[in-house]
């Protein structure tokens, strides 16, 4: 892609209007939002966002007061209602301010005004404990984005997560670009990986030969729809060299009975991991700031616990700073890559391996050129 | 104290006890049952300590690692094969004499621990530390060298206060949380928070470690 993909705010901004504001990107975990007034707050497209629980249904709305524009949910997580806690306007899950206190002493608002009230809201599509959302006004269908195996795969998998979770973000400064790129790249773990995921993990790097043909293929009219799909997919990848015998493994419902490193990429933006087996599971996702900007939230759980083990926060954390060491080393090599970038810098040459990333890098460039097809 | 005392452990708590005796406790004799390492402690070691007289007093040192729960397992074994754990306190640090220590605590070179202030079982006060006034330290915890909890300050179960941490006169540490970026704490820390310089921003955990959220949605 031309530099500009990676650097330039005019395209940030056109790339976050015709591809961001249009797909469903994930969200967060359902098992955050379990009770009544659960609710955790996400920044999507420079839109603040709350999505909150109300007795057993969840909804996604603007994260704004309708009075004067304060955030209602100020924490990353939490508990409360749906309430503002400048003036007390409390919502319901329509998104209406079903409460405003003094409102007929002060405020005075007609029958009229009150109904045109409402708080801007969001599809939301929740699968196994995954949460999505879509920002625009008519989304796409979620089926398609992710094909019907790609779903149940993340469907199953997700419903094996423990609902106690450890996550936090840091900051790279690097496009969310070469996050996918890097990530759909099988070929890099035994070189930035070495001494430590490569160790314990064969990455199997194979040429797929249909998949050449069609990211060298003229597409057909029409054809970008269905390419979208394509981008995404999950499941076992890699085996593993053994899984090590920790106690808490024994403590929890293993999803699957591989010994094997499971991964899902979900266009555009969210990666997926089990390193271990499906003893546990890890949630990266690459949250565009700017051109040469991203947040790296992270999120870890084991799956389900068989039973309660007192030290099981020192498990999660201890899975964290195994995500900082590796997650670190592709942070590492990414800002390389973007520092080094220049407008005048040339372009990569992607060989036969990489058709998965040129078939996705055509349909990129047709959607930000020409607008492309959803 | 005279009489006898097993020392069992590892790491640098354990090796700055020992290098330290027998000027905390001149008349006692010290036994020294060095584990290889944290790991160690997932075969039985109890029989190490099977030459010990009938009613030794034994006091388990480890680092703070996993949130001290290595610490934790060895005290809680050999606590609940009946030994006696006692107190340690270097003898330049300087306990006041209304200050509530409980068993397996150490209290490092140089600090000191204010009045009123109470410290459970099995937590560690590293060199120079501070605890002020009526702070309250609850058990299986760890305060680095040179860290301070204030006046009234509550630490929960399992924290670790890191080396030149300041945490403020009454706030409050959530249990299982590690503040190891050192600077000064004014605010809250709500339970297994951590902070650390590994990462910019805190790690928090959510949901509970007990039972499953519901699923909703």
């Amino acid at each position: 892609m031309p530099p500009a993909a990676y650097r330039s705010q005019e395209w940030f901004a056109r790339e976050r209007g015709r591809l961001f504001r249009r797909v469903w990107q994930f969200a967060g975990l359902k098992t955050m939002l379990g009770e009544h007034n659960a609710f955790i707050t996400r920044e999507v497209c420079g839109v603040p966002v709350v999505i909150q629980n109300f007795d057993g249904e969840l909804r996604a709305f603007e994260n704004l007061c309708l009075h004067r524009g304060a955030k209602l949910q100020w924490e990353r997580a939490g508990r409360r209602p749906l309430l503002c806690r400048y003036h007390g306007w409390g919502y319901d899950k329509a998104g209406a301010p079903a409460n405003i206190p003094l409102h007929d002493e002060l405020y005075r608002f007609s029958t009229a005004e009150r109904a045109g009230m409402c708080l801007r809201s969001f599809a939301l599509r929740t699968v196994g404990n995954l949460v999505f959302i879509n920002m625009n006004a008519e989304p796409i269908p979620f089926e398609q984005q992710f094909d019907a195996g790609f779903i149940a795969s993340l469907e199953s998998s997700s419903n094996a997560y423990d609902g106690e979770v450890i996550t936090t973000t840091w900051t790279g400064r690097f496009n969310w670009k070469l996050a996918y790129e890097n990530l759909r790249d099988a070929n890099h773990p035994r070189f930035v990986h070495a001494q430590t995921l490569a160790r314990s993990v064969d990455f199997i790097c194979n040429v797929d030969e249909a998949l050449v043909i069609d990211a060298d293929a003229e597409p057909a009219p029409g054809a970008g729809r269905d390419l979208l799909r394509r981008f995404s997919w999950g499941g076992r990848d890699a085996p593993l060299r053994g899984v090590a015998p920790y106690a808490w493994r024994g403590m929890v419902e293993r999803w699957g009975s591989d010994d094997a490193y499971y991964n899902w990429l979900a266009f555009p933006n969210l990666h997926i991991a089990s390193g271990d087996g499906g003893h546990a599971f890890t949630i990266e996702h690459h949250v565009p700031l700017a051109p040469d900007r991203t947040a790296i939230e992270i999120y870890w759980m084991t799956a389900k616990k068989r039973r309660p083990y007192p030290y099981s926060s020192t498990v999660l954390l201890a899975l964290m700073h195994g995500s900082k060491l590796v997650v670190g080393e592709d942070v590492r090599v990414m800002e390389s890559v973007q520092a080094g970038l220049h407008d005048d810098a040339p372009q990569g040459n992607q060989g036969a391996f990489e058709a998965s990333n040129r078939l996705i890098e055509r349909w990129y460039m047709d959607l930000m050129e020409n607008g492309g097809e959803f | 104290m005279s009489g006898e005392l097993w020392l069992i452990g590892c790491g640098d708590i354990f090796e700055t006890i020992a290098a330290a005796w027998p000027a905390i406790e001149p008349d006692t004799v010290l036994h020294v049952v060095r584990l290889e390492s944290p790991a160690a402690i997932a075969t039985p070691f109890e029989e190490r300590l099977a030459a010990a007289s009938p009613q030794p007093r034994v006091f388990a040192a480890l680092d703070q690692s996993a949130l001290n729960f290595a610490r934790f397992d060895v005290y809680a074994r050999l606590r609940l094969g009946g030994r006696r754990f006692c107190t340690l306190i270097h003898p330049s640090a300087i306990v006041d004499a209304t200050a509530k220590l409980g068993e397996n605590v150490w209290i490092g070179a140089g600090a000191v621990i204010e009045a009123r202030s109470s410290i459970g079982h099995n937590t560690f006060v590293g060199t120079r530390a501070l605890v002020l006034g009526a702070a309250e330290l609850a058990a299986h915890g760890w305060v680095g060298a040179a860290a301070s909890v204030g006046a009234r300050a509550k630490i929960g179960t399992h924290c670790v206060i890191g080396a030149d941490v300041r945490i403020g006169a009454g706030v409050e540490v959530g249990r299982f949380s590690s503040i190891e970026r050192p600077g000064h704490y004014a605010e809250p820390i709500a339970e297994r928070t951590y902070i650390d310089a590994l990462f910019e921003l805190p790690v928090r955990i959510y949901g509970s470690a007990r039972k499953q959220a519901g699923t909703a949605g």
